[in-house]
């Protein structure tokens, strides 16, 4: 059976959370002036993107930027990556909304140390303690069948999938416990399907 | 701002990942000629052979590359979504889910669907051995199932014809019924 379930975005280039991921913003700082791509930054009618002006690129535009032989632009970190929130994280990271944050909160989290900032090493620590502290009430949600809406609306994409998918398997386990194995049931996209086809016919 | 087209596609299918959203080959043209008009810029940028164009091109060729992966990561999670559609739904897949396919999908879809079959009946000494049945350890010959629509006739391996009529209950051999229970035609009833 195939999982739901698409692990492993960073070595993955076809995967659509990484695609979305990376598109998240950070602010940059021309170091070399662009020529012909003013477009870039709408705020000025300029032609050309000047050495100085700071302006919202996508992470998929900016790293690679960042990394040329003559730097065209420094990218500053994201005020959630940065120490003082670090500082949030690591005091008691079960309780933060990570959705507010950024939907994409670890995924976005790993490529920013891909930057070699001088903090790179240390948000990577702080992802680890925070996914670590919060994987745990995440188990615990899932095995006792918390269906508190408010709860899992709090988690960052990767979490929310880890999440249903611990859940379906502990209603797997109870099914199986409760009857065996024996009963066969319409697979899932069949399911879907025909919801779909009902909800036509009854407009 | 370059690779919002590519974009787009891919909220598209996250958007919905149980079903398949129709080919979208409006978008994906708007994509090609971005990425052609890139290309031509870069290239021109590049004959010239000045140093301040050197940001320009570099910008470019990261739109580029974003956009063939945007391209790319959309057709290949289609196949994917297609794949799967062959072990859940069988060899013929819903009208309304064809019509959501380009031409190229559907070919794919039918060589598909011919490679599984060659394989299936190459494997099991030479007997065949279809790999979408039995995905759960049988443990009956005959199973009670309740038709949820009307389906008409049914030939059964052994040349039994049954009439599957709505609403109706019936005792059948398990393995004809899988495919049917897996396609949503009959229900299995356990107690």
């Amino acid at each position: 059976m195939e999982t739901r379930f698409k692990h492993s975005y960073c070595p993955n280039y076809f995967s659509l959370e990484d695609i979305l991921a990376t598109q998240e913003r950070v602010l940059c700082k021309v170091e070399k002036s662009v020529h012909g791509l003013g477009c870039l930054d709408q705020s000025t009618e300029n032609e050309d993107l000047v050495v100085g002006t700071t302006l919202q690129l996508p992470f998929w535009l900016a790293f690679p930027l960042s990394q040329t032989r003559v730097r065209v632009v420094s990218v500053e970190l994201p005020k959630i990556y940065k120490e003082a929130f670090r500082e949030v994280l690591t005091a008691d990271a079960s309780i933060v909304d990570l959705s507010k944050l950024g939907r994409y909160f670890y995924e976005f989290g790993s490529h920013l140390t891909k930057l070699n900032h001088r903090d790179s090493s240390a948000i990577n620590t702080m992802l680890m303690n925070a996914f670590k502290d919060r994987l745990r009430v995440l188990i615990d949600w899932a095995q006792n069948l918390c269906t508190d809406i408010s709860k899992v609306q709090r988690l960052d994409t990767l979490e929310k999938e880890l999440y249903l998918e611990g859940f379906k398997a502990r209603k797997e386990l109870i099914a199986w416990l409760s009857e065996g194995s024996s009963k066969m049931c319409a697979s899932e996209m069949v399911v879907n399907h025909k919801k779909r086809k009902r909800a036509v016919v009854d407009i | 701002m370059f690779g919002q087209k590519g974009l787009e596609l891919i909220k598209e299918l996250n958007r919905t990942p149980d079903v398949l959203p129709p080919f979208n080959d409006d978008v994906i043209r708007q994509v090609l000629e971005e990425m052609n008009a890139l290309f031509e810029q870069n290239r021109m940028d590049l004959d010239k052979e000045k140093d301040a164009n050197y940001a320009g091109v570099h910008v470019r060729h990261a739109s580029l590359e974003r956009n063939r992966r945007c391209l790319l990561a959309y057709l290949y999670n289609r196949i994917n979504k297609i794949r799967q559609m062959r072990w859940e739904f069988g060899s013929i897949i819903p009208p309304e889910i064809k019509y959501n396919m380009c031409e190229p999908e559907v070919q794919w879809f039918n060589n598909y669907n011919k490679i599984l079959a060659t394989y299936m009946r190459g494997i099991g000494n030479k007997h065949g051995l279809n790999l979408t049945l039995d995905r759960q350890p049988p443990k009956e010959l005959y199973i009670e199932v309740r038709c949820l629509e009307d389906y008409g006739e049914y030939e059964m391996d052994n040349g039994d014809v049954v009439t599957l009529r709505k609403g109706n209950m019936y005792l059948l051999p398990r393995g004809p019924c899988e495919q049917l229970i897996r396609q949503g035609i009959l229900q299995h009833i356990t107690d």
